[in-house]
């Protein structure tokens, strides 16, 4: 849909491309290319000035992309601007009075606070503040357990703001990244390398994905006709295809984007359509978030679990972990109880899987586990069951509830 | 949380990766091609495949395909019809008239000519049709591109299509049919439901759905009393004092073309015709203000415009009790509707009498 009011710019865009969908598209591109000739810029100059100059390029690209595509008022971003600086201040506050978990949980809570308690309207106002959030606590673990000197004004700043990983993460560590903004080592990323991976991503994104969002749930099984049955799995196939070219490709841009900067950015998909089982599955799917979750909740809560209880019950107490993990990742994804029952399905899954790895180490030789693992027959079985299972989950992720009931009247009125 | 220091991974790293990706990249890019040549997906196919956003295209297939009955009065337009139309009042009047009398819709989003006339050349193809209400092209016709639709239609192969478009649109048509390239092949491998679908929408006012997405915030029941309006005032044949033409109104040569091909259309088909303007809340003064080249259309070829200014529909209600029977600044709500169509239905029934006795 064409929207009623539309800026002279909007109108101007509309005559070169047909939907809105395409006029932010076209909009992304401009922007991304501001920003990696600001940014670029920056980077080239000496030290003294590169941080502030660096800092500036990507304030003034996410101000553009608040006023553009988001169509906000750039006061939003200044109120976020002004959130950030009070996150630095509180760190260095409590850091210096030993108060480290205060200031791991500060971003989380405000994070929490907007997302659950705050109008629905503040997620969009704090662009990418779930990853902002994420990020942020984990300096201060690094901080605290000394990997790196707390960074200055600046380097926060910079770190915060940096444009790659501010809209759809990935969540890159504070380690990574200041080994790489602090002395740029241009051999680690080819510029054909960095190109090939934007225009791979962009292909991803905007071409692919956009194919397959026709056949996925909004553009297919919600465009309000009936549908029978087997368009549900179709749609089902489609969303997660879609879904993976959309996020893998973005991602794929920004660490290219981002390369081509000198600085690093984390990885964060490893061929998840290959995924044996759940949890390979998440070993490859938003691996940062995965680590961070491992790093942040799964390993204290687990050695804490593990040390307070029985051994007997140590395997249970890992498996309870893993479900508390999954939740929070249900949780965090949005605040409506299908993010949850999403989280609850791949959290149960792992623990399934978990415990029939425990049971197939119990029952199977050495030889008869190398053998069952090696096997071509159930890998591919093992492969279709997780990418069937994955499919069926992510209903839960691309449908909202009131659609649901929709889907499901539609199909059994048929 | 240590430092990744590992280099960039490339994302397509040997020539067997690189093949496949450009393999299903070209594959379906040539999808619409390959359809286009092998397969068989009619027009009829797509309008069951049409999003409910651009248009209510579910009902114009069950009335182009399956609907045998003829038709008394066709409505044609867009959203400003589809919203300013109360088929609930349009019935109830007209079947007092005659309770055989069938009504059909056809309205579109977006405000593209084209789509008009294709539905329209469809259904002349089946059905009788008595007297057509034309809505007047609406602002928003100056696009310059074909609507979704017609994209979708296995438009680049329409004759028709074809001879209304520069090489650019053709282009233009292919690559949004890449997009489309999926659906069809969905359609091929398993039947469009069709029937029961249409069963359901059959009798449901057609636009419902998407005129509920417009912003016009909380709904407040307003039913003033429709003014008696003769019909010598809402025709500019007979009150041409009425009615305003502004010049260098925006209409895309693309849209004019469709429109004329409408025009032209019924007047093969010798069906009589009414070019209805439906008032928006944005209108200034008691005129009706329609594109300087309808003038022309309307004079050289005698083509009746009917229409009503804002201010002889609204007069006497203040700004805010106005503002009640609009769902924004354009497209009336259930309020609206109902006035407007109670206020035009008895000039709009008698030129239906007089045109349908002249033929």
């Amino acid at each position: 849909m064409v929207p009623w009011s539309m800026t002279p710019f909007d109108r101007w865009l509309n005559q070169l491309t047909v939907s809105t969908n395409t006029t932010h598209a076209l909009l992304f591109v401009i922007e991304f290319l501001i920003y990696l000739c600001l940014a670029g810029l920056a980077m080239a100059l000496p030290e003294r000035i590169r941080k502030i100059a660096f800092l500036c390029a990507n304030l003034l690209v996410i101000a553009l992309v608040y006023s553009t595509i988001m169509g906000l008022n750039v006061q939003y971003f200044a109120r976020y601007v002004v959130v950030v600086l009070c996150f630095y201040f509180l760190t260095l506050k409590l850091a210096n009075r030993g108060m480290w978990l205060a200031a791991v949980w500060a971003p989380i809570l405000f994070l929490a606070g907007t997302r659950y308690f705050g109008p629905a309207s503040m997620t969009y106002e704090f662009i990418g503040l779930s990853y902002m959030a994420f990020r942020l606590s984990q300096l201060v673990i690094i901080v605290r357990n000394r990997m790196v000197a707390m960074p200055s004004f600046l380097d926060y700043l910079g770190f915060s703001f940096f444009v790659p990983t501010l809209f759809v993460g990935p969540i890159s560590s504070y380690t990574t990244f200041a080994a790489s903004y602090s002395s740029v080592d241009r051999t680690r990323f080819p510029v054909d390398v960095c190109v090939q991976r934007i225009a791979v991503g962009a292909v991803k994104v905007l071409y692919l994905g956009a194919v397959l969002e026709r056949v996925s749930y909004s553009g297919f099984l919600l465009d309000g006709n009936a549908h029978p049955p087997v368009d549900l799995v179709i749609a089902a196939i489609a969303y997660y295809l879609y879904f993976y070219c959309n996020f893998s490709g973005f991602c794929d841009v920004m660490i290219g984007a981002a390369g081509l900067l000198g600085i690093k950015v984390s990885e964060n998909f490893n061929n998840p359509l290959s995924a044996r089982n759940v949890q390979d599955f998440w070993n490859r799917w938003h691996i940062t978030l995965t680590n961070y979750m491992k790093d942040m909740f799964f390993t204290p809560v687990a050695k804490a679990l593990v040390t307070r209880l029985p051994p007997a019950l140590s395997k249970h107490a890992i498996a309870l972990t893993i479900l508390m993990v999954f939740a929070l990742i249900g949780l965090w994804h949005g605040r409506e109880i299908r993010y949850v029952i999403w989280g609850a399905l791949n959290g149960a899954a792992v623990v399934i899987n978990y415990y029939y790895d425990i049971f197939l180490r119990r029952y199977l030789s050495r030889d008869q586990l190398n053998w069952y693992r090696k096997n071509r027959i159930i890998h591919a079985l093992a492969v279709v069951i997780t990418f069937s299972f994955i499919c069926a989950s992510l209903f839960f992720v691309g449908v909202n509830s009131e659609d649901m009931r929709g889907i499901f009247e539609k199909i059994s009125n048929r | 949380m240590k430092a990744d220091l590992t280099p960039i991974e490339p994302s397509i790293s040997n020539n067997s990766q690189a093949f496949a990706f450009a393999g299903l990249v070209l594959l379906l890019a040539a999808l619409p091609y390959l359809i286009g040549k092998f397969g068989h997906v009619t027009m009829r196919d797509r309008f069951l495949s049409m999003h409910y956003q651009s248009g209510a295209f579910q009902h114009a297939y069950w009335e182009i395909y399956k609907n045998k009955l003829d038709v008394d009065i066709l409505f044609m337009g867009g959203c400003l019809m589809a919203a300013g139309i109360n088929s609930l009042a349009l019935h109830q009047h007209l079947g007092q008239i005659n309770p055989e009398m069938k009504i059909a819709f056809f309205v579109v989003t977006l405000g593209n000519q084209d789509a008009d006339y294709f539905m329209l050349r469809e259904l002349l193809k089946r059905r009788r049709v008595r007297f057509v209400v034309l809505q007047t092209p609406s602002v928003n016709r100056s696009y310059t591109t074909p609507h979704p639709a017609c994209m979708f239609w296995n438009a680049t192969q329409d004759k028709d299509m074809l001879s209304e478009c520069t090489s650019y649109l053709k282009f233009r048509m292919y690559s949004q049919s890449i997009f489309e390239g999926l659906r069809d092949l969905v359609s091929i491998m398993r039947h469009n439901p069709t029937w029961k679908l249409c069963a359901r929408y059959r009798g449901a006012i057609p636009t419902g759905e998407w005129v509920r997405m417009l912003d016009g915030g909380p709904f407040v029941e307003f039913r003033p009393s429709p003014v008696t309006v003769p019909l010598s005032e809402l025709l500019y044949s007979s009150n041409p004092g009425a009615f305003a033409f502004r010049k260098n109104s925006t209409m895309s040569s693309y849209n004019k073309r469709f429109f004329m091909k409408t025009i032209k259309l019924l007047e093969e088909n010798e069906i009589p015709f009414v070019l209805l303007h439906v008032p928006t809340l944005d209108e200034q003064g008691h005129l009706v203000f329609e594109r300087d080249f309808l003038k022309s259309v309307c004079e050289e070829r005698r083509v009746p415009l009917m229409g009503i200014s804002k201010d002889r529909l609204l007069g006497g209600l203040s700004p805010k009790e106005q503002r009640l029977l609009y769902s924004d600044l354009s497209h009336m709500n259930k309020n609206g509707s109902e006035l407007f169509t109670k206020t035009i239905l008895h000039g709009l029934t008698q030129v239906y009498r007089d045109s349908t006795s002249k033929h």
